[in-house]
């Protein structure tokens, strides 16, 4: 009877490993479609994202940053793309700002808080392209928050509003 | 090759021995299954609900919507905003308009009202064609008047969808108390079952013991006789005490071998069955004469149908407990009265209280003005109990009496003669009319 007792205790463990593993899967690595560019410098580009501590990009100089690049679906649109941009764990760690909850901004006031637990363990990005063509106000660019929903559909299925479109901006959350 | 038959039942008894544990295991485990099937298939549809991302949306696309139409909207009215900005501005307005993605439930939205997406956005683009700046705020009113409609709309299907959400946690707390109540009723009902086993494995083994304490009490008096009788065999002088002694060797190894059925203990003390003969009652109390023992019969035969040796049992309980209770002599005698024959066995000892007679049939109990018997430890107060079970058995009535004149008097009043053949065929049985 106790004999029985263990064996079923440890089938329930393993049901119960097997069960959290399936949940939440591991997350792997961040993989860089490439490192850091030379500075393409300003010039006379508009710049299109502050972050706090008051540095500025152009989009050459998101482009310059290191990248990352993994397809994705588009909760708004629907449409599956392959998004090219800069890891937000990268421009947290420019910002000053790792580890921290991050608020993202966007040009029609929008805004959404990501947590470190997200932006840390997987690469979530600020998209820049999409397909490999730079984003138009249609696909709800130029920069776009993405989320690696894909790759890890059961963490990212149900954060639409996280997606921020048209963002402008990356600051502490208070 | 009895070898190996044996090993063969031997690893068939341990296999069905580990399939029963398995089984018991099993059936052990079915509340918690079911109340986990439960919960699982309760919950299953109810967390879909609550967790689709189209059940779940706040409205906040209908009003970012007018947000952005209004704020195209004012920056074309006060001519503000830089040529670079308001395009910017326009084309994330159209991005909004032109995506029907973007809006959750658009269609139960549309249903629910007049106001349309693709309504607005014409009308969005009518107002930006129009040339006239007067008209243009106009038509800039009518487009933002169909978002505001239409964000109305959306509210009334959160509204719905709340009412979903509250239904379906109605039903969360319905299948959660139904689960309780399963598995509280599959557990009250298995510890009622247990109890009740036990209980009953519990009674059986008291009635068990109470059977082998009974058989027990029976034994020793058989027992001492006989140990006596070879005691005294083995200085007996004479032939002729030899030869008495001898029969008491043999007739208390007769008793003992009758009473010591131990297999049989249910009928020789519970359902008693007795072996109805013709029994003459003058020879079976002439036996009990004694040195301390008086003996009052007539001298004619009194002939009864009984059981000879359980009716023997019941008036050698009955004349023990007066020789151990009682100093001096102890009479036992035979009378018969309104037809029915009464065996009396009747002590000079202190008597016993009235109130105590009843208590005194039950077993282990000893009446409290008894004086202690002669041999102390001896006697487990089981022989009143007995003797009235046999007595039961018999059809016949043993009663406790003050004996006239000082004493305790035990009678056994006996069937009516010519009722005792009807008690050949219905033996009265002892356990039913047991006394508790």
């Amino acid at each position: 009877m106790p004999g029985l007792v263990a064996i079923l205790a440890v089938l329930l463990a393993a049901v119960g490993v097997a069960f959290w593993s399936a949940r939440s899967p591991a997350p792997a690595p961040f993989v860089y479609l490439h490192g850091q560019l030379s500075d393409p410098g300003r010039g006379s580009d508009e710049v299109v994202f502050r972050m706090s501590g008051g540095r500025t990009f152009t989009l050459a100089q998101l482009r310059a940053l290191p990248a990352v690049q993994y397809r994705a679906t588009q909760p708004q649109l629907k449409r599956s793309v392959v998004y090219t941009g800069v890891p937000l764990r990268d421009l947290s760690g420019l910002a000053g700002l790792a580890g921290r909850s991050l608020r993202v901004e966007a040009d029609d006031q929008f805004g959404a808080t990501i947590a470190p637990q997200d932006y840390q363990t997987y690469p979530v990005m600020l998209a820049y392209l999409a397909d490999g063509q730079p984003m138009t106000a249609t696909q709800k660019g130029p920069l776009q928050v993405v989320f690696p929903n894909e790759q890890y559909p059961r963490r990212f299925s149900n954060n639409g509003s996280q997606w921020v479109w048209f963002a402008n901006g990356l600051d502490a959350a208070p | 090759m009895t070898h190996r038959v044996n090993r063969e039942t031997l690893s068939a008894g341990l296999a069905s021995d580990s399939w029963r544990a398995a089984s018991d295991l099993l059936v052990a485990a079915i509340p918690l299954a079911l109340t986990v099937l439960l919960l699982i298939s309760g919950f299953t549809p109810i967390l879909r609900t609550l967790s689709d991302p189209y059940t779940t949306w706040t409205g906040f696309a209908y009003q970012a919507l007018l947000n952005k139409v209004m704020n195209y909207a004012l920056a074309v009215q006060e001519n503000a905003a830089s040529p670079t900005a308001l395009v910017r501005l326009r084309e994330q307005t159209l991005s909004s308009l032109d995506n029907t993605l973007e809006y959750a439930d658009l269609r139960q939205v549309e249903q629910i009202g007049p106001a349309r997406l693709s309504r607005a956005a014409e009308l969005f683009r009518a107002a930006e064609r129009e040339p006239s700046v007067a008209l243009k705020q106009a038509r800039f009113m009518l487009a933002i008047q169909e978002v505001q409609r239409l964000n109305e709309q959306a509210h009334e299907r959160i509204h719905d969808i709340q009412d979903l959400h509250a239904s379906q946690l109605e039903r969360l707390r319905l299948v959660l108390l139904l689960a309780a109540a399963l598995s509280g009723l599959l557990s009250a009902a298995l510890i009622w079952r247990s109890l009740r086993l036990w209980r009953t494995e519990r009674q059986r083994l008291d009635g068990q013991r109470e059977l082998l304490s009974l058989a027990s009490h029976e034994l020793r008096r058989p027992l001492q006789s006989l140990l006596l009788a070879t005691d005294l065999l083995r200085v007996a002088q004479s032939a002729e005490d030899r030869l008495r002694y001898l029969g008491v060797v043999e007739s208390s190894a007769g008793l003992l071998a009758s009473r010591a059925n131990l297999e049989h203990l249910d009928t020789m003390y519970g359902e008693i069955h007795l072996d109805w003969q013709p029994v003459d009652l003058v020879p079976l109390l002439r036996e009990f004469e004694g040195p301390r023992t008086e003996v009052l019969v007539p001298l004619t035969s009194l002939t009864v149908l009984a059981d000879a040796a359980r009716l023997r049992q019941i008036i050698e309980n009955l004349h023990e407990n007066a020789l151990r209770y009682s100093p001096g002599t102890v009479g036992v005698g035979l009378q018969l009265l309104e037809g029915r024959p009464e065996v009396w066995v009747r002590d000079n000892g202190p008597g016993i209280d009235p109130a105590d007679v009843e208590r005194l049939f039950l077993p282990r109990e000893r009446s409290d003005t008894q004086v202690q018997p002669s041999a102390p430890g001896q006697g487990l107060g089981l022989g009143l109990t007995i003797a009235r079970r046999l007595a039961e058995a018999h059809g016949a009535d043993l009663t406790l009496t003050k004996a006239p004149g000082g004493g305790t008097m035990a009678v056994l009043r006996l069937q009516a003669l010519t009722h005792a053949p009807r008690l050949q065929a219905e033996p009265v049985s002892g356990r039913q009319k047991r006394l508790r």
